[in-house]
């Protein structure tokens, strides 16, 4: 019997990704990280079927279409791919139904505001404070750094300083959250004039806790360094005398470099110094500075290739659509006690008046970064609005929605 | 005993702190004597009943042991709401311990909880109290098993059927306050030989346009020599409700109420793979979680039942010999560890039947419903592959039939 005398059913499979928009059919199967993209107006109203309530994932398929090549192509690489399947309904009596990718996330605030105060302390998992905001280097960009990735900051230079007594209300609260990461950052946290009272209270926090020093700040420093978990910003120009005598003063702890750099050349720099210095734990934040957008362009915008370098699971394209997988989880407090979901979104409100739970049911129900998404233009034009990292703050900073090349 | 953890002593305080109902069997007393019923005739799982009525203070310094774990670094959760449950014998014989509770609760310094106060009801005192009912925006839940035919093992105590008064009360209360009956007011009814799932849905939804929950005889503690008399009253929901005429309109109706629909939202909450709990499960893969055998709940994890002599349960639903502490006028006396131990205990011992079933991630089986549990153990819940496929089959079998009921539960259907 000839193909095209038979009758069939199509299905798709649970784990592809459908997304159809101006006319053009985006499929992405989530297991084994393969597209397929067609613009065929029958093929798009074929994949269109098998979304249809009533079709639950199969709908029948003369085998007659197959002598149209865009079906026959299309099948077959549907096929190939593994995103679905034809299946002669001679030896496939039942309809091969689906249970198809619907999101339900049972506490979704969008569903039921009255839920929401429920169980949110298990959302937290990060917590960046910083106690104060004195420091004798100046960075170039200080002010600005910070706004962009995680870093230290002299900002206003203000005299605010957190207590101690702020810093074991908070950890109260926090006692029995998820927090992975307890960020304590100035300034230079070394000037603030009572961290010899803070650190032992940081000591049942221990495991969690990330002391944030700039380099030459460990290099000014007299006294010795407490027996804790260190991130060392380190800004250009490296004044590398300095920055060999930090390596050296920290070698017996446990430290991470986080280098901040603004272009190729600085990059290369680094490179050479992690690789005499013998650096394992590092990390690079390219940092915009108005003057370099050839070099973001260049290496951090995202084209096509960038998106699928690695394969996208369902949970990632969903949580993508609720919340933002870059900012969710983490408050900055600031010395005066400002809380921020995100630094350069408004405060929700501040440490010394407001409960860590009140704050993020507050972010939680008027969302200034937590649950920001994709989901303006260009992005609700594009295919692949939902697999791409959610919206950082390098958008805002550059001051454009996207940051790719695919809907430049 | 080296066994192995399964929950600790600190989940058990977590799920204090997070209890979402408090229930309290507020008198054993009850002005009916239906013949069903869990602390009647057919049973001998349960303490004696003697008319007594709760201990308030006792309650009182329940309440003060919750809202310590609620005010506490444990409590995770702002605005949360807890339910405040009052459960007999027939609830509304003992008033004054309701409003005790009640203005109790309402001064309590708990400002991270919100009280909603619920009460399941025979309806025979309804009029007279329905007033301070509605003032306190009570759920009710009243018990009619359908029509007077349906309803005739309602009975009080000369053996008088109860079904006029109970529908004198019932219209009395939907016809002084029709919003409030409207919103707050439910049915629940037992299925037995003098009724139908068909008949039960037809009375209420035509006179009360509600859809009732519908409920089958407890199946544990039957008494032996009760066996006969209990199997003859015995109805399966499932197959009444397959007997009716208009079943499939029913069903629809119904949805979670009715059995297929129950067990097709399970299947697919738990086979569908895109069901979320809540924001976090959305960040981090939790698929590699150990699963804790048998569908029990942890203890205190829905709920916590405290009986008219003081026990304290972590439902109602099971048998009083499975106590987990007890409360008096001194206090709360319950040991937590001893807890984690014993389901510990518990869980081991199903683990062995569970590791091996194909429907351990479905599974909705209470440990504290299984027959000699402290002996063989025998779950009858059992899933080999060839059972499971059926099961599978089945589901799927039934989607086919209603596809875009998977959509209906996939988008609307939210338990949390």
């Amino acid at each position: 019997m000839k193909e095209s005398d038979k009758k069939f059913w199509l299905y798709i499979e649970p784990d592809v990704y459908c997304n159809i928009k101006d006319n053009k059919l985006f499929l992405y199967k989530t297991k084994n990280n393969t597209v397929i993209e067609n613009t065929s107006s029958e093929i798009i109203s074929l994949i269109q079927s098998l979304y249809e309530k009533h079709n639950l994932g199969a709908v029948y398929f003369d085998g007659e279409n197959l002598k149209n090549t865009i079906f026959s192509d299309f099948i077959d690489e549907f096929c190939r791919k593994q995103m679905g399947n034809i299946v002669d309904t001679r030896f496939v009596t039942k309809k091969p139904i689906q249970l198809m990718p619907v999101l339900n996330l049972q506490h979704d605030i969008e569903k039921n505001k009255d839920s929401v105060g429920e169980g949110i302390l298990s959302y937290l998992t990060e917590v960046n404070l910083y106690i104060n905001q004195v420091c004798l280097v100046n960075c170039h960009f200080c002010n600005d750094y910070y706004r962009q990735n995680l870093c230290c900051t002299k900002k206003n230079e203000k005299d605010e300083i957190s207590s101690v007594n702020t810093l074991k209300k908070l950890l109260e609260q926090i006692k029995y959250s998820p927090v992975s990461k307890l960020n304590i950052l100035g300034g230079n946290i070394l000037q603030h004039p009572y961290i010899k009272n803070f650190i032992p209270a940081l000591s049942d926090f221990k495991e969690f806790t990330y002391l944030w020093i700039h380099y030459k700040n460990i290099v000014i420093h007299k006294g010795d360094f407490y027996d804790f978990k260190y991130v060392i910003p380190v800004t250009f120009p490296i004044d590398k005398t300095s920055f060999t005598n930090c390596i050296s003063l920290m070698k017996d702890k446990q430290v991470s470099y986080h280098f901040f750099i603004t272009n190729k050349n600085e990059y290369h720099q680094l490179e050479q110094l992690t690789t005499e210095n013998e650096i394992k734990d590092y990390k690079i934040s390219p940092f915009y500075t108005k003057n370099n957008q050839a070099f973001f362009e260049e290496n951090i915008y995202l084209n096509k290739e960038d998106i699928f370098v690695e394969r996208i699971p369902f949970r990632k394209i969903f949580a993508h659509q609720k919340l933002n997988t870059i900012s969710f989880g983490s408050l900055t407090i600031m010395p005066d006690g400002n809380v921020y979901a995100n630094v350069n979104s408004p405060v929700i409100g501040n440490i010394k008046t407001d409960s860590i739970l009140c704050l993020i049911d507050k972010e939680m129900r008027i969302n200034t970064a937590w649950r920001k998404i994709r989901n303006k233009k260009p992005c609700n034009d594009c295919s692949y609005q939902y697999l791409c990292p959610s919206p950082s703050n390098y958008e805002l900073a550059i001051g454009k929605p996207n940051l790719c090349h695919v809907k430049p | 005993m080296n066994e192995k953890k399964y929950l600790t002593k600190e989940n058990i305080e977590f799920s204090l702190a997070d209890l979402k109902q408090l229930t309290f069997e507020i008198t054993d007393a009850c002005n009916l004597r239906c013949k069903y019923c869990g602390y009647g005739e057919f049973y001998d799982d349960y303490d004696k009943r003697e008319d007594k009525m709760i201990n308030t203070q006792a309650s009182l310094r329940l309440i003060d042991y919750l809202s310590s774990y609620w005010n506490s670094e444990r409590n995770i959760s702002l605005n949360k709401n807890v339910y405040i449950s009052f459960y007999g014998g027939e609830p509304l014989i003992n008033m004054k311990f309701i409003k005790t509770v009640i203005d109790y609760i309402k001064n309590l310094n708990c400002s991270c909880r919100n009280f909603t106060f619920s009460m399941t009801t025979n309806a025979i005192l309804l009029k007279k109290y329905m007033d301070y009912l509605v003032e306190n925006q009570f759920s009710l839940l009243i018990s009619l098993d359908g029509n007077e035919y349906n309803t005739s093992y309602r009975v009080d105590k000369t053996g008088k059927p109860a079904f006029h008064e109970i529908i004198e009360n019932v219209d009395a209360l939907q016809k002084k306050y029709p919003d409030y009956f409207k919103e707050k007011v439910n049915f629940n009814a037992v299925l037995h030989n003098r009724n139908s799932v068909e008949e039960i849905f037809q009375f209420i939804k035509e006179k009360y346009n509600k859809v009732p929950s519908i409920g089958e005889l407890n199946s544990t503690g039957i008494r032996p020599d009760k066996k006969t008399l209990y199997m003859e009253t015995y109805r399966n929901s499932y197959e009444s409700l397959h007997q009716s005429e208009n079943y499939e309109l029913i069903e629809k109706e119904m949805f979670l109420q009715a059995p297929d629909y129950n067990f097709l939202t399970i299947f697919i909450h738990q086979y569908s793979g895109f069901v979320y709990r809540d924001y976090s499960d959305l960040l981090f893969d939790k698929s590699s979680v150990k699963k804790i055998p048998t569908g029990t709940c942890p203890p205190f994890g829905k709920k916590m039942f405290v009986t008219v002599n003081g026990k304290i349960l972590p439902c109602e639903k099971i048998g009083h010999k499975y106590a987990l502490g007890e409360v008096t006028e001194k206090g709360v006396n319950m040991d937590l560890q001893a807890i984690a131990d014993k389901y510990n205990a518990y869980y081991a011992k199903m683990n062995n039947q569970c590791s091996k079933c194909y429907r351990v991630k479905s599974c909705t089986q209470c440990i504290f419903n299984i027959d000699d549990l402290d002996e063989k153990a025998i779950c009858y819940g059992y899933t080999n592959k060839q059972e499971f496929s059926e099961y599978y089959e089945r589901n799927m079998d039934f989607l086919r039939e209603h596809p875009e009921d998977y959509y209906r539960i996939m988008e609307e259907v939210f338990f949390e």
